[in-house]
């Protein structure tokens, strides 16, 4: 049975952690952090009762299946289906009121000195769930953006689907560890911009992920898109901003640029700069995401130059054709 | 476009001399004048170029190397300097550790990605620690170059 773990171990031992501490000094805490809890829990109960998609799909005379809901997404979108299993959208629900939980509590941590020590927890527990967000809608824009003919559309619907199904069950492993890897490495870094290069980002980011992804960017640097992407990736910057910088450079003959100059002249130019000071680095990071999620689409559809894929698109991407890859030599050689 | 792809003999230097930022940089750039026949003028403008970006964030990535680079007029394609230094230098690194491992990388200003694939082989190898401590061990610009081609 398909079934969403409310809290993971390690996070039913934060929440009794922070109740214990705060129900000895603010009951009006404890009440809220137990009402929020509540509605996490009542949330996924109602996710649990729903039925699996994969349930659905074994021989229901409407004949749906993994292909028939890819077929869906791709044609229609995610806005625009309205008959997407309950499990998915109660799902998301779910995320996003463990995400306000977490979040609750990162917030009162810093007024409430004795929730200090258990700060990096509360933020692990938050970004693991921001990053489950993430990798939904990311899967969900590959799949809607898909033409139907792609090698790897079977696996990803999948994927999606028992991401669905799951929403991190404490049996099972992280979704998607090579993104989170990718986002765990990046949140942290504060690009500097400079030469607008990416020397130091690319670096820094580089040295905190695995040979999967030296692999990708050798095999996938030559392609323009990919390196623009990467770029926007690495600056939380789009393409625009990126182009519009490096003109001014251009123009007044200076090889770099620090951070603070380039976020001025941008809001001088009536930009609007992805990361903010004020919002927590993986929020940025998210915000990053959706936004580079929607000019790439926006570009795409008008054929405007520039990345018509976020970088996380094309890293998905690439892992799929390479495991379908090998799994065609696996089934050529048996 | 990978490390081998750009490795030149010539412009490897086993030990670097220097014992702060500013030598170390200064250090590089004579390799590559020296190796390119670069003029003073030349030189000033490539040295000027590499500090300026130094002055706006560390270019220390942490594991003990450190990625001096500029973009400059003066090279007309993707220049790459390697310098092992046999005593630790502070780069102002995020992990605090000292460098001895330094890849000064010089650009022309139209190259917009071309790097992308040199940074990422220089990554590739030097995630490996056990690249790292054979590389501050060389004992000359033959073993560098011999290390990186295995």
């Amino acid at each position: 049975m398909h079934q969403i773990a409310t809290f993971t171990q390690s996070e039913l031992e934060l929440l009794e952690s922070c109740e214990a501490i705060l129900s000895e000094s603010s009951m009006n805490m404890v009440s809220h952090l137990q009402a929020l809890r509540s509605d996490v829990k009542l949330l996924s109960e109602i996710a649990n009762r729903s039925p699996s998609p994969n349930q659905d799909f074994n021989g229901q005379p409407d004949g749906r299946s993994w292909r028939t809901l890819a077929e869906k997404l791709k044609n229609q979108g995610i806005d625009a289906v309205v008959n997407l299993p309950v499990k998915a959208v109660v799902g998301r629900s779910f995320l996003v009121s463990k995400l306000h939980l977490f979040g609750f509590l990162d917030k009162i941590s810093s007024t409430q000195p004795s929730l200090a020590p258990l700060q990096p927890a509360m933020e692990d527990s938050y970004h693991n769930t921001l990053f489950d967000l993430m990798a939904e809608d990311l899967y969900v824009s590959v799949i809607s953006e898909s033409t139907g003919g792609e090698v790897w559309l079977h696996r990803a619907t999948e994927e999606l689907i028992r991401m669905w199904d799951y929403r991190t069950s404490v049996n099972k492993s992280e979704f998607a560890p090579n993104l989170r890897k990718l986002w765990i490495a990046r949140h942290t870094i504060v690009p500097v911009l400079g030469t607008l290069m990416g020397t130091v980002e690319l670096m820094r980011l580089s040295f905190g992920l695995t040979s999967v992804w030296h692999a990708f960017i050798m095999s996938q640097a030559k392609k323009e898109g990919m390196t623009h992407a990467l770029e926007e990736y690495l600056f939380s910057l789009s393409y625009e901003q990126i182009s519009l910088l490096r003109g001014y450079m251009s123009e007044q003959g200076i090889s770099a640029i620090s951070r603070s100059q380039a976020h001025s002249l941008l809001l001088e130019c009536g930009e609007s700069v992805f990361e903010k000071g004020e919002s927590s680095s993986a929020i940025q990071l998210y915000r990053s995401f959706l936004q580079r999620q929607t000019l790439a689409k926006g570009r795409r559809l008008t054929g405007s130059k520039g990345p018509h894929r976020s970088l996380e698109e094309y890293f998905l991407i690439y892992l799929w054709e390479v495991e379908e890859k090998e799994s065609a030599a696996t089934e050529t050689k048996g | 476009m990978n490390v081998l792809d750009v490795l030149d003999k010539d412009l490897v230097k086993v030990p670097l001399t220097a014992s702060d930022k500013q030598g170390i940089i200064t250090e590089l750039v004579e390799v590559a004048a020296s190796a390119k026949g670069y003029s003073s003028q030349q030189f000033e403008d490539i040295l000027e170029a590499v500090l300026n970006r130094e002055s706006l964030g560390s270019t220390g990535i942490g594991n003990g190397i450190a990625i001096p680079h500029a973009k400059t007029s003066v090279v007309n394609k993707v220049l790459l300097v390697v310098g092992i230094s046999r005593f630790p230098v502070d780069f102002d690194s995020p992990d605090g550790q000292k460098s001895r491992l330094f890849f000064m990388v010089l650009a022309p200003p139209s190259a917009a990605s071309a790097h992308v694939e040199l940074l990422a082989s220089i990554a590739r190898t030097c995630t490996s620690n056990v690249f790292r401590r054979m590389l501050e061990q060389a004992k000359d610009k033959d073993e560098v170059v011999r290390l990186f081609m295995e």
